[in-house]
């Protein structure tokens, strides 16, 4: 078939996130980086998603570096050893991100209290999940383009064309969630580890095609709907076309124990021929 | 799937800790190690599980209240062991917990010094509870008190995680056999399953330290056989995290353990996404 040939493919991002029941808003954890404006494909772009650790201290604000370095790649394909090393950079800003927090502290008249002391000293912990994307190169531009995808954790992307999942990444069944998933930790990060235990993959993408990246609960609960037969991005744009229903559609899930109480994080990213 | 509840702020669970301070605990434990009577190593125990738990459950807005927590003394009376501004009070949210120990001590500990080598330096230590070695063993009058605080603890939250209780002693009871109370204990539950009851205990016998053991077999003395018979089985996700941390555990693996550290205990429960380095 002769390509047809396309000005180019914009990136179109929207997001949806929602703090766990019973906390507050503050209290949110996860991260994201997105385009704010629709981006062109041809300049390439990356999309991040993060999603920091109960169990740490300043989990949502190491979350938030981590996305940010990775979304500042600008579509610069990923892989292990660049994850490895995106990481290890963030983790080396992190004792300054922390002495500020602690002099903070100090300035209003909370010190850090000796139950923070050791959980500090421990260092903050995410799952973090990239898409960089980049149209084809070529003298006539047919539309479409490669992506690549580097994880730690489970933070996931799914790669939707029309009805079909065409990429579940890095986890592909709801079973293979659990409370300990790989993390990137903001001390002592060893960069061969990371590399060993980051999750790659490639593929093409078309215009049209749309990506969901999301944190762990809304990924599994993703993949269990998948399992099941069913096709849940579906349910996930009637959300985005009316976001106001987000509480609503998460607290029927989450009543019905559908999904795991956790923050939840959405990025839509559509691939739109302009 | 029993076990299984989320733990939370809006559906805590609660620990009962019993805490043996009768005249035998005066007594040096394990021979060989340095001198340390039973009531050190029990009071040191429960304030490093005191400490384990509220550093687990710190977040930047303070400790969350994902435990209430009961310290039980037993020896010369029965009743509430918190001292300070807690004393006399059963079960108190983990927040408070942490805001009122005795005191704070500063300790030396060896860190690593980035080179490979090791550097002294100090870290601020709470501690809620002093050794007292004092009066009998009322170990069954101390489980009874723990069964009436879990019981309405389970009646207030039947939704909740099971509570725990978790003794630490030397076995030594004083009012005869303390094993039907503990069934009794077992026998409470939540939706969620039956409560938990785990001990720990201290012994002046040069025998082998044993963890979560599955048997009687290679337990010293009457007194650990009559601990071990008083202990819950590790659920399945607890003996699965033990396994992730190198502990050596089996399917019939009870919450039982023989003068060794059995503050890995709080790491078994989840409040979520557990904070643990790349291995």
């Amino acid at each position: 078939m002769q390509p047809t040939s396309v000005e180019d493919v914009r990136l179109s991002c929207a997001v949806l996130r929602e703090a766990k029941a019973g906390s507050s808003e503050s209290e949110y954890e996860d991260a994201w980086w997105a385009p704010r404006e629709p981006a062109s494909a041809a300049a390439g772009c990356t999309v991040a998603v993060a999603d920091g650790a109960s169990e740490s201290m300043l989990a949502g604000a190491w979350a938030g570096m981590l996305a940010r370095t990775v979304g500042g790649l600008a579509g610069r394909d990923l892989d292990a050893a660049l994850f490895a090393r995106l990481i290890c950079d963030t983790a080396a800003r992190w004792p300054r991100y922390l002495d500020r927090y602690t002099r903070r502290r100090e300035k209003a008249g909370r010190p850090v209290a000796w139950y923070e002391e050791p959980k500090l000293a421990r260092g903050a912990h995410a799952t973090l999940v990239g898409v960089s994307f980049r149209r084809e190169s070529g003298p006539v531009y047919s539309g479409g383009g490669t992506w690549t995808a580097a994880a730690l954790g489970d933070s996931c992307a799914f790669q939707v064309r029309g009805s079909r999942l065409v990429e579940a990444f890095p986890l592909e069944s709801a079973e293979q969630f659990d409370t300990a998933p790989p993390l990137a930790a903001s001390r002592d990060p060893d960069p061969e580890l990371i590399e060993l235990r980051t999750a790659t993959r490639r593929g093409t993408w078309l215009p049209g095609d749309v990506f969901y990246l999301a944190t762990d609960a809304l990924a599994q609960w993703f993949l269990a709907q998948v399992g099941a037969g069913a096709r849940p991005w579906r349910e996930i744009d009637e959300v985005f076309d009316a976001s106001a229903e987000l509480p609503l559609w998460l607290g029927e899930l989450r009543t019905d124990r559908r999904i795991r109480n956790d923050d939840v994080t959405i990025v839509r990213c559509r691939l739109e021929p302009t | 799937m029993a076990y299984s509840v989320e733990i939370s702020r809006a559906n805590p669970t609660c620990f009962v800790f019993l805490i043996d301070q009768s005249t035998s605990m005066q007594d040096p434990i394990a021979a060989g190690e340095a001198p340390k009577r039973k009531a050190d190593a029990v009071a040191d125990a429960l304030n490093r599980l005191l400490f384990e738990l509220s550093v687990k459950c710190a977040k930047e807005e303070g400790v969350r209240d994902y435990f209430h927590v009961a310290v039980i003394g037993y020896g010369s009376g029965v009743g509430s062991a918190y001292g300070g501004a807690l004393a006399g009070r059963d079960l108190v949210p983990l927040s408070q917990v942490a805001d009122n120990p005795l005191r704070v001590e500063e300790r030396a500990k060896k860190v690593p010094d980035g080179a490979g080598g090791l550097v002294e330096t100090t870290a601020r230590f709470p501690v809620w509870v002093d050794p007292v070695a004092n009066g009998g063993t009322p170990m069954s009058q101390a489980l009874g008190l723990a069964a009436a605080l879990v019981e309405r603890w389970v009646g207030e939250r039947p939704g909740s995680f099971p509570p725990i209780v978790i003794n630490l002693t030397d076995g030594e009871s004083t009012d005869g056999d303390p094993s039907d109370l503990a069934l009794r204990l077992r026998s409470l539950a939540t939706a969620d399953g039956a409560v938990l009851v785990f001990n720990l205990h201290v012994s002046g016998g040069n025998s082998t330290p044993v963890v979560f053991p599955a048997g009687e077999a290679g337990l010293p003395d009457d007194f650990a056989r009559l601990l071990f018979g008083m202990s819950s089985p590790l659920p399945p996700h607890m003996r699965s995290y033990a396994t992730t941390q190198g502990i050596a555990v089996t399917e019939g693996s009870r919450g039982f353990v023989f003068n060794a550290d059995i503050t890995s205990v709080v790491q078994f429960l989840d409040i979520g996404t557990r904070a643990t380095d790349l291995r």
